[in-house]
């Protein structure tokens, strides 16, 4: 069936590749990120380990996701990725840099050694970074970090208050919630699984059975909660909230703002921005968009939905959330913040391991107003 | 190896060509912009002025003037050879006249061919370099008539639908089930401008098929699918507007100009459906069981896409440098006819979403997607059924660093970012729903 003289083979196994070669045009930085290859063990919520792939820098240690880029507009950032022995590269994702610095193999090459990507960053707001070869296993296996671009500091501003954009609303409490989940099938697969022949490797088949928040995993509780300091929010009542969200996975998740359970009080949560660029209307106003307030009636796995802001982020999406605002303020209390998992079409893991709706594909985490 | 020479080639000689002001009558009079962001808008009513006719431009041919349009199209079967040489019994809308005949009435296919033979059929608007078309693409002009003469050659009945996701909304169109052997005529029904999916639906109906999990989509996915592009009077323009609403026109909706039109669709095949297909016992197909294992755009994949010699001028959208705030970009319509949840991701540029997709719901209690109006998007979500009318602006990559120097070519992927789709065979990536873009500086 498949030959040696298949063009698809050639393409994916002739990227062009580099050892460690300058980067053209290069000027100072403003800001400079190592990123370098490390391979290490996961420890799963059901005390299994299983392997994993990151970028870490000198000083961060071996994480999963790889530790954030911080940039403000205007900067200019290098990334010196270091590969160690196989390739890989880093795409930084809604950043729009020339091809040499885009991080695909096919428009511009791979990196066995170490390569600094150039780019200057223009806009404000948030993004994703990741590994862009063999992207189906690589990003799965822990090579990707969420990115933000802040906006020039506006002097007018008071102490503690920060903007995502220039001209935009202000907040003070900020996290970067990256959704996670790791389908453990696919962790012991060499780094060029299914690259440069037609073995089936399972790759087109992702079936996600853990699920977790910026590396902090749901556990196998029904009641359990993700309380990492990095993860739950504590504000205080007007003290708005800015929740940078990004869907690391291959699939949908829905993230539902439930009532407080004691006083019934619900958030209003507004969305701001997706993929590194604000809403705007036609005349270039920044014009928040209200989450929807959803109608879903109980069923048979999950309670209802009704009248919970809901929204929907897809693979790679970024929504800015901004809540409990000055004008808006949220009520005292401890709201729940859930996020459901959503799958391809195709059967699900078996029931006694990880059923649709299951406990352990909602992760549930808390927004703590006092 | 990269073909894309070749396409950046013939686009330069296609922009010189038509750039002249003779070449772009119409547009450059009439054109008033104001700034979004930054993408220029040509304003409702500044396009109503002086109409034109594809093929004609200013002339008479077009809506009313010739009596209606006619195509024949056979639902039958044909094999794809997929990117890793796999061959897939399908379905498909063929047109009577066959791959080497107009497609539709009066649409001219282009002179040049690619000696491979590989490539899918496409066509360019009558006389009008500007739009490159896959195959399975059906445009018109609002108010024309196009008149349908549909035969069944399959062993089971069939029809060709156009319908929301939604199954409790009314239909826009359905000829209702063809048993096999039969033929029927029909008259499209005047739609608002807009980009549509014409399908087999019948799997949405239980007496059908397998009561499926939810909406249906087999008859789809297994090829009995294309695209109507209802293009507004000034079909060089794109009305825009909040997310797709069943018969009704998008209120607020503007005419957005642009330069050159694409269309992408978005499918994946799961080999074990196409082999019961070919059995003669689709029937049996069960939607829980996808478990796709080729992902394509406009039928192909990966390496056939994104950079030849099989790559074809429909999948690559390629432009000039332009500048955002008076320039129109690139239309880009993309549609998910497949099983599966895909998420175009697009490097380079953000696009912006002109016109958004139905609410999709997995199950009809569910939340809708969040589809913004007028938004810049570096993903679009495209849920299945789902529909997007784009505007890559091809502006100057803003992040670079230094300046882009003039004269390049450069080339920018576009993918799914629901990553199992850039397979193929379980493997082979890049070699799923994968293209390029060019930007020539
Ligand atoms: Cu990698
Ligand atoms: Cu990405």
């Amino acid at each position: 069936m498949a030959s040696t003289t298949l063009p698809q083979l050639e393409f994916a196994c002739n990227m062009p590749k580099v050892g460690s070669i300058d980067t053209p045009n290069g000027i100072p930085a403003d800001k400079t990120f190592v990123r370098k290859f490390f391979s290490d063990r996961l420890v799963l919520p059901d005390g299994t380990d299983t392997e994993i792939w990151g970028f870490e820098d000198d000083t961060s240690g071996h994480t999963y996701p790889a530790p954030l880029i911080r940039v403000t507009e205007g900067d200019v950032a290098h990334t010196v990725m270091s590969a160690s022995k196989r390739v890989h590269t880093i795409h930084h994702h809604g950043i729009e840099p020339e091809p040499v610095n885009d991080g695909v193999g096919h428009t511009s090459f791979e990196v066995s050694g170490s390569y600094t990507y150039q780019w200057r960053a223009a806009t404000a707001g948030s993004y994703f970074y990741h590994c862009h070869v063999n992207t189906t296993l690589h990003v799965q296996m822990g090579l990707f970090g969420a990115l933000v671009v802040d906006p020039k500091p506006d002097p007018s501003l008071k102490p503690g208050e920060k903007q995502a954009f220039a001209g935009g609303p202000v907040y003070e409490v900020e996290r970067y919630w990256v959704f996670g989940s790791i389908d453990p099938r696919w962790h012991g697969l060499n780094h060029a699984a299914g690259l440069c022949d037609t073995q089936d490797v399972g790759l087109n088949d992702f079936r996600p059975r853990y699920v977790a928040v910026n590396g902090s995993f749901q556990p196998f509780d029904p009641s359990g909660l993700i309380t990492s300091p990095d993860v739950a929010v504590t504000a205080r009542s007007g003290q708005p909230i800015l929740l940078r969200c990004l869907d690391s996975t291959y699939v949908p998740q829905v993230v539902v703002f439930r009532p407080e359970p004691n006083t019934g009080a619900t958030l209003s949560p507004v969305l701001i921005a997706s993929d590194g660029r604000p809403f705007r209307d036609r005349s270039g106003a920044f014009t928040p968009v209200p989450v929807a307030r959803q109608s879903r009636g109980p069923s048979t796995v999950r309670p209802s939905t009704k009248g919970c802001p809901v929204f929907i982020i897809s693979s790679a999406e970024r929504y800015d959330v901004l809540l409990n605002t000055a004008d808006d303020p949220a009520p005292p209390g401890v709201y729940p913040v859930e996020i459901e998992f959503r799958q391809w079409r195709h059967p699900h893991p078996p029931i006694t391991q990880a059923p649709i709706n299951a406990p352990f594909f909602v992760a549930r985490t808390t927004i703590t107003i006092t | 190896m990269r073909e894309g020479v070749k396409t950046g080639a013939q686009a330069s000689e296609a922009e010189e060509g038509s750039s002249s002001p003779e070449a772009r009558v119409g547009q450059t009079t009439r054109r008033q912009f104001l700034t979004y962001g930054a993408v220029g808008l040509a304003t409702a009513g500044a396009a109503g002025a002086g109409l034109l006719r594809w093929g004609n431009r200013g002339a008479t041919a077009g809506a009313g003037t010739a009596g209606p349009r006619h195509i024949d199209l056979d639902i039958t079967h044909r094999i794809e050879t997929m990117v890793d040489g796999t061959q897939l019994f399908t379905w498909m809308y063929l047109p009577r006249q066959g791959k080497a005949g107009p497609f539709p009435d009066g649409a001219t296919l282009p002179t040049r061919t690619l000696d491979d033979g590989t490539m899918a059929t496409y066509q360019v608007l009558r006389h009008h370099w500007a739009s490159v078309f896959p195959e399975r693409v059906i445009p018109v002009l609002a108010g024309e008539t196009l008149e349908i003469t549909l035969t069944n050659n399959l062993g089971e009945p069939h029809n060709f639908a156009i319908r929301e996701e939604d199954v409790e909304l009314p239909k826009y169109f359905d000829t209702g089930a063809l048993p096999p052997g039969q033929s029927t005529t029909f008259t499209l029904p005047p739609l608002p401008p807009g980009t549509y999916i014409f399908e087999d639906d019948l799997d949405t109906l239980p007496e059908f098929w397998n009561t499926p999990e939810d909406h249906g989509g087999v008859c789809r996915s297994l090829g009995l699918h294309g695209v109507l592009i209802v293009s507004p009077p000034d079909p060089w323009t794109v009305v825009s507007g909040p997310p797709n609403m069943p018969l009704l026109p998008a209120p607020g909706g503007e005419a957005v100009e642009f330069e050159r039109q694409y269309v992408w669709v978005f499918n994946d095949h799961d080999p074990a459906w196409n082999a019961l297909a070919q059995a003669g016992r689709a029937r049996e197909i069960d939607m829980a069981t996808h478990i796709p294992r080729y992902f394509t755009i406009n039928g192909r994949s990966g390496v056939d896409c994104a950079a030849g010699p099989g790559a074809g001028l429909d999948t690559r959208p390629c432009g000039m440098l332009r500048d955002p705030h008076s320039e129109p970009g690139q239309l880009i319509r993309a549609v998910n006819v497949g099983i599966e949840i895909h998420g175009m991701h697009i490097h380079g540029n953000h696009v912006q979403v002109l016109k958004g997709a139905p609410p999709f719901r997995f199950k009809l209690e569910d939340p809708v997607e969040f589809v913004p109006h007028l938004a810049f998007k570096d993903v679009v979500p495209l849920h299945p059924r789902d529909r997007y009318d784009l505007l890559l602006p091809c502006e100057l990559p803003r992040d670079a660093a230094t300046t882009v120097a003039p004269g390049q070519q450069l080339h920018y992927p576009m993918h799914s970012h629901s990553e199992p789709s850039q397979t193929a065979g379980g493997g082979l990536y890049p070699g799923g729903q994968l293209t390029d873009w060019i930007l020539l500086t």
